[in-house]
């Protein structure tokens, strides 16, 4: 400590020790600001139900059962009610949110698909409310079959931090049926 | 311009007070910024905060202040030189009891 460089070395070496210690007490705040939120216990839950679903025969692309092309698509539209904005704490970056189907089938109980996702970056964007919105992505199952089977729809959403673990998060879900398969648009595509 | 003197020695004194003072002012602000940050719900208070926090303590720790030097340090008195003694002769006497070895290495080295 007697010369300029030692003294300039102990204030930023024990400022880097203070600095993780806040960057350790900032990760701890936020599943604890989350725990302890009454605007979450307050806004209610996100309410998402299909508007539509419609089954279509198809390939999930064409490098998949070049052979075998008939393939039971399933397109979600849905409503989306949601209020996202309690989940913005002093340690949020920015909410992943998306929508998923799950479903099951004779021979596998847990099938869960994203159909639709959206980034929120701020607040202001976090009230979300969607009406016959169209899935970005379709169903489609291993089996190649989806009529008949029910299924749930439901949002989950990701609260990513600027310092700090991810936390994963899900809303109720509701009840979705895949109807038979509608007449194919394109003539090549042969039920 | 006596900020410029950066490399005068600051006293065992002035060195506990300097340990001290960052100590103190590094954690304090720290604690503030992160309270502050935490009441306002803003993350970007905390970090600017601590960076004030931190040039508060550059500018007062790191410079040579004459607060730090108050207490110089007292240098155990020389002792009294006797000039009785010829140094010369000596160094002569020296030289003349040397082996041949001894006159062959200093030649040399």
């Amino acid at each position: 400590m007697y010369n300029f460089q030692q003294r300039a070395n102990a204030v930023f070496a024990f400022f880097v020790s203070v600095a993780f210690a806040m960057v350790l007490l900032t990760a701890a705040s936020g599943p604890l600001l989350l725990h302890f939120s009454q605007d979450i216990k307050r806004t209610p839950p996100p309410a998402i139900d299909a508007a539509g679903v419609n089954v279509r025969v198809g390939r999930v692309g064409f490098q998949y059962d070049y052979n075998n092309p008939s393939t039971q698509l399933g397109w979600v539209w849905f409503n989306l009610d949601a209020d996202l904005r309690p989940w913005f704490h002093w340690n949020t970056k920015q909410l992943h949110v998306y929508a998923v189907v799950a479903f099951e089938t004779p021979q596998h109980h847990s099938n869960e698909i994203v159909i639709w996702d959206h980034i929120v970056t701020s607040v202001d964007q976090a009230r979300l409310q969607l009406s016959k919105q169209k899935a970005e992505y379709l169903v489609s199952d291993i089996a190649h079959k989806l009529s008949g089977l029910n299924g749930t729809l439901r949002l989950e959403w990701n609260v990513v931090p600027w310092v700090g673990f991810l936390q994963m998060e899900r809303g109720p879900a509701t009840e979705i049926a895949f109807p038979q398969p509608s007449p194919p648009s394109h003539s090549h595509t042969a039920a | 311009m006596w900020f410029f003197t950066y490399n005068r020695q600051v006293d065992y004194v002035g060195q506990n007070r300097v340990d001290n003072l960052i100590q103190g002012m590094l954690t304090g602000s720290a604690v503030v910024a992160w309270l502050v940050g935490l009441v306002m719900q803003q993350m970007r208070l905390t970090i600017y905060l601590s960076l004030v926090g931190l040039a508060a303590t550059c500018l007062l720790c790191i410079p040579a202040w004459p607060v730090f030097c108050r207490n110089p340090i007292q240098w155990a008195v020389k002792p009294a030189v006797d000039d009785s003694v010829d140094d010369d002769a000596l160094k002569a006497k020296a030289l003349e009891q040397q082996g041949l070895l001894q006159k062959v290495w200093r030649f040399l080295f």
